[in-house]
């Protein structure tokens, strides 16, 4: 099994005082362990499980559950794209075509140089600006492919 | 009161309760698949949706409450609209693979689609294609069918008290699985299975064997294996048991549902195609098949012929804990009346007589003071010498439920593996045999620091004062110098058990299958005494039967020192009164336990062995003295329904019927009588035990009616503790003894109007006695540095599992469990064979690493043909009840490689 560090499991404790239960505190243990390993790996989901005090199939449930635990490696960027209903509307489908033959790699792929991994997601809730995505923490609006263009040559 | 109309139909009811619950009490059925009782309520199936006057919207049914002056309809146009549009939104990924899914006909999936008429989707999506996991020997998993009702994962974690499950993923993604898919923290007790209301999760064992229209025959019955006495059906067809399901009402019985991988899966051995069919006798060194009247004529003509060259005392018999109170009685009476013994004797002896007697000899009356599911109303649990989830699961249920529900701080005090352990708020891990230092400093520290329950002390001044005085010697440090466990340990625990409001021990074999285990049975008594704890609910003191007929052969007198109802075989006036119903004289000298019997077999004073549903060979300690005795035993006759061990070295075999063939009733550990009943006719060529007994006995000129349920009158006017009780009284669920016709009610919790102390001082000279024998194992220790745990394994009870199915697809065979840092110091490695070897013996095991198990034990699972831990025992007896120590023996570990 997996240690984690001694940072991380400040973090956790820290989570976990705010609540009653510490139980409570499993979606920042689990965001706190990807913090410090890139993904939530079996054995990551595991080491979390243990300190929080859940059984492992549950701390997984809940990783599998949000898109925002990453459960293999991603790239140094996360393309989140969204295309729930209004981004659709307003071309977010060509949008991912665009990023797909930009990137060179499938929805849900990571480039092979590790720096990009495309995602598609539902409403992120900035359908008032669609078509909208997410890299990593920052969000983009009133996208275009010009404007995606310059996005990722900016993060290279 | 709430006032309500379903349907139109008017219903009062007393407490609020949701819209499913209520409709059901007028036989309405509002569908549902998420939604069960035992459960928190998740509302996501949206399957349940109702009308209720005055909203406007529809309501989920399972999670409304009720209340007063509601009008509810359960059946429209606008519902069934509503409920065909959530069966269309299934159908999208169902498989729809009815024809091959052994859930057909009992699925609520089918039901439903079948009553709305929702039989096709209008989503045009490509359905999920999801491998079936094979992970579990027993249990498959089939997600395609899954309607994410999440029940099962509920129930795991809510019943079970395991959160094997999760729901993985989501949307339309979502499967109900365990860690990665694996299933090595399952400990199959199959309620997810059960639970399921579709064909997603089913059992291995009945793959496409089943439909429910197959079954012929459906008996509510009793699992015949552990103590705990779960109520189950078993359903049949032409004589086959095809499955075991449990009580779906979940209000039967101790166990209200819950079944452990035993019960539910260990069912098929009535039908084992091993069991002995005939009548055998030895003729010339090999059994020779009879017919029922040759060899009845020759067990009667020769039990006679000794009785009358030798004396009714040159005859002994031992029944084991697989038959009913009615043989358990039959046989007593016959060894009483028909030979005039008190030879007999029962498998209690291996440990739980210890703990009745003590448990009598404290209170006034001999069985666990409380019951099990109250133990889920303690707020902390003394779990010691006793794997609750392993030996007696359905205890170990209440246990988990009393931590998870109460908050009970649980401290698991065991010198072996313990599966609990992951509950427990404190583990103690004491050394072999040092359990009564332990108990006693918990007490010393209650008195040293004024824990104890004042309001009882002031009632019981004298009493409490000699229980202090008795533990004063026995200082937290002195005890940590004797168990290993730290001082501060045993502080703290019993600081949380005196500070609890109510606090319950629970024990097993642990303490009591070992020299000092009646002591220490009284130990435990006097802390719960002390603690206010006897007579409350979510206290007591209660000790575990091992086997589903223990309690009861001991209730019945299959003891030789008592008879029916602990009555004393030295008491004139008990054996008078029993002498005149029973219209004979009844011997006035206590008869041999087993272990004497076996002694004096050896010796030549006992000359005949009657042996009932057990198999000492095997179970009693030291397999070759035994093996002598037995031989050395003129005339042997076993009972049985499978060869044994012992059944190899008799003179005549007869073949017996299974719990499932035959009427009877099985006292619980929590005194809980309850009848079984059959789901087959009975084997061609076996007989029912009862009919076995008096058939001897009419041979020998003392018939005896057999029937169960008129032995079940005679025994409630002969044994006190069952005055009152009838099959009829018994029809479902059972009574806990004493039964009181006046209140027409049983008791679950004993003591509750006070108790009466029956014993003297704590006296010397049996701790003398008992320092003595400890002595002796002492010196045995010299050179094998490891203890063996004889340990008792979730997936077997005793030696029938052998014979069944289910349970050895996921344990099959012996091995040796070893903590890792022990294995690594002797350099063994999973799976590699070790020689356990002690003072008289060995066994060769394949090793298994598991860091459960302490540093310095051996945990070895006694159920195995060619793999009985009794090679490495000897005898060394309690002094008070005779009980061998049976538990820990000392080994040392000797690598053989792979
Ligand atoms: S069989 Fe029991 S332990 Fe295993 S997953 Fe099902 S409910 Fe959980
Ligand atoms: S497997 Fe069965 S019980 Fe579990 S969620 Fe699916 S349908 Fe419900
Ligand atoms: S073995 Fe014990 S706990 Fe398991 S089902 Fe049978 S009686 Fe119940
Ligand atoms: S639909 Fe894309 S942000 Fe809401
Ligand atoms: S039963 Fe009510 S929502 Fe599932």
């Amino acid at each position: 099994m997996i240690t984690l560090s001694e940072n991380t499991l400040q973090e956790i404790e820290r989570a976990a005082s705010k609540y009653v239960d510490r139980k409570s505190a499993l979606m920042a243990a689990l965001w706190a362990a990807q913090a410090e390993f890139g993904q939530l790996s079996p054995d990551v989901i595991e080491a979390v499980a243990e300190v929080i005090g859940v059984s492992s199939a549950h701390a997984q449930g809940l990783a599998t559950y949000h898109s925002l635990y990453w459960k293999k490696p991603v790239g140094k960027y996360v393309v989140m794209l969204c295309t729930n209903i209004a981004c659709t509307l307003m071309g977010a489908e060509t949008l991912l075509e665009h990023l797909e033959k930009k990137l060179g790699i499938h929805e849900g792929e990571t480039t092979p140089d590790g720096m990009f991994t495309l995602q598609e997601v539902e409403c992120i809730g900035s359908c008032g600006n669609a078509p909208a995505m997410v890299i990593n923490e920052t969000f983009y609006y009133d996208l275009t492919a010009e404007k995606i263009d310059g996005i990722l040559s900016g993060l290279r | 009161m709430i006032n309500i109309k379903i349907n139109g139909i008017p219903l009062s009811l007393e407490k609020p309760t949701n819209i499913i619950e209520a409709a059901a009490k007028v036989g309405v059925h509002v569908p549902h698949f998420c939604y069960h009782k035992e459960l928190s309520i998740y509302a996501g199936c949206r399957i349940c949706m109702v009308e209720v006057k005055g909203k406007p919207k529809l309501l989920p049914a399972c999670a409304t409450a009720v209340s007063d002056g509601m009008e509810i309809i359960t059946e429209s146009e606008k519902i069934a609209k509503s409920r065909r549009g959530v069966l269309e939104l299934q159908l999208t990924h169902h498989p729809l693979d009815c024809p091959v899914c052994d859930k057909g006909g009992e699925c609520s999936l089918q039901d439903y689609v079948f009553r709305y008429g929702a039989d096709r989707s209008r989503f045009i999506e490509k359905k999920r294609e999801i491998p079936v996991n094979y992970e579990n020997p027993l249990i498959e998993r089939n997600m395609e069918r899954c309607v994410s009702c999440k029940r099962c994962v509920r129930i795991c974690a809510e019943v079970q008290g395991d959160w094997v499950l999760s729901d993985m993923n989501r949307g339309s993604r979502v499967t109900m699985e365990s860690f990665c898919g694996s299933e090595e923290e399952c400990v199959h007790c199959g309620h997810c299975l059960s639970n399921c209301p579709v064909g997603a999760i089913q059992s291995r064992l009945t793959k496409n064997q089943v439909r429910p229209w197959f079954v012929e025959r459906e008996a509510e019955t009793v699992c015949p294996y552990c103590g705990d006495g779960c109520t189950l059906y078993l359903q049949s067809r032409e004589n086959t048991i095809l499955r075991a399901l449990s009580d779906e009402t979940y209000t039967k019985g101790s166990n209200r549902g819950s079944l452990c991988v035993r019960g539910r899966f260990g069912y098929d051995f009535p039908n084992n195609p091993e069991r002995l069919k005939t009548p055998l006798i030895k003729k010339n060194g090999s059994f020779v098949e009879a017919s029922w009247d040759e060899a009845i004529s020759l067990v009667a003509e020769r039990f006679g012929r000794i009785k009358s060259s030798a004396g009714p005392d040159a005859i002994g018999a031992v029944i084991g804990g697989r038959n009913t109170n009615e043989e358990a009685y039959l046989l007593q009476k016959f060894m009483r009346a028909a030979v005039g013994t008190n030879n007999i004797d029962n498998m209690a002896r291996m440990g739980h007589i210890n703990a009745l007697t003590a448990l009598e000899d404290a209170f006034g009356l001999g069985g666990m003071t409380n019951q099990i599911k109250d133990i889920a109303q303690s707020g902390a649990v003394l779990l010691i010498g006793n794997d609750a989830a392993a030996e007696n699961p359905i205890t170990g249920l209440a246990v988990k439920r009393a931590v998870f529900k109460k908050g009970a701080k649980l401290i698991v005090a065991d010198a072996g593996k313990n599966s609990m352990s992951k509950h427990a708020a404190l583990r103690l891990t004491y050394k072999p045999g040092t359990h009564g230092r332990l108990i006693e400093a918990m007490v010393n520290v209650i008195f040293d620091e004024g824990l104890q329950d004042k309001a009882v002390e002031e009632k019981n001044k004298v009493l409490f004062g000699r229980i202090n005085v008795a533990y004063a010697h026995n200082t937290p440090e002195k005890a940590q110098e004797t168990t290993g466990v730290p001082a501060e340990d045993i502080r703290k625990a019993a600081r949380s058990f005196a500070s609890a409001p109510a606090a319950s021990i629970v024990f097993g074999k642990g303490v009591t299958a070992s020299v000092c285990g009646y002591e220490d049975s009284l130990a435990l008594a006097d802390l719960s005494l002390i603690t206010g704890n006897v007579g409350r609910s979510g206290g007591g003191v209660n000790p575990m039967a091992g086997k589903a007929g223990e309690q009861g052969a001991c209730d019945m007198g299959a003891l030789p020192d008592r008879l029916p109802g602990y009555r004393k075989v030295a008491s004139d006036e008990d054996r008078k009164r029993l002498g005149s119903l029973w219209k004979t004289e009844i011997p006035k000298t206590a008869g041999l336990t087993v272990m004497e019997m076996l002694v004096a077999a050896a010796e030549g004073r006992v000359q005949a062995l009657y042996v009932v549903g057990s198999d000492p060979a095997f179970e009693l300690p030291d397999r070759k003295r035994t093996a002598d005795a037995l031989s050395k035993t003129k005339f042997l006759v076993v009972q049985d329904v499978f060869m044994s061990d012992t059944a190899a070295l008799a003179d005549v075999i007869l073949p017996a019927a299974t719990f499932a063939e035959k009427e009877g009733t099985f006292t619980n550990s929590e005194r809980r009588v309850q009848r079984i009943r059959p789901a087959m006719k009975v084997l061609a060529g076996a007989r029912p035990d009862g009919e076995i007994i008096s058939l001897i006995s009419g041979k020998m000129g003392r018939p005896m009616d057999w029937e169960p349920s008129l032995v079940m009158d005679k025994i409630s006017v002969s044994t006190p503790i069952y005055a009152g009780i009838t099959y009829d009284l018994l029809e479902s669920g059972g009574v806990q003894w004493p039964y009181y016709e006046e209140m027409k009610s049983g008791t679950a919790i004993l003591h509750s109007q006070g108790y009466d102390d029956r014993r003297a001082a704590k006296g010397e000279e049996i701790a003398a006695k008992v320092a003595a024998a400890r002595s002796v194992k002492d010196d045995i220790k010299e050179g094998y540095p490891f203890f063996a745990d004889i340990a008792v394994s979730l997936y077997h009870s005793g030696t029938t599992t052998r014979k069944s199915k289910g349970p050895n697809l996921v344990v099959g065979g012996p091995f040796a469990a070893l903590n890792p840092a022990d294995a690594k110091g002797l350099g063994i490695g999973e799976g590699d064979t070790v020689k356990v070897r002690s003072r008289s013996g060995f066994l060769r095991l394949p090793a298994k690493l598991d860091a459960g198990v302490p540093q310095g034990i051996v945990h070895i699972p006694n159920h195995f043909l060619g793999a009985g831990c009794n090679v490495l025992t000897e005898v060394i007896l309690d002094p008070v009840n005779k009980v061998p120590e049976a538990r820990y023996w000392p080994v040392s570990i000797e690598p053989e490689g792979r």
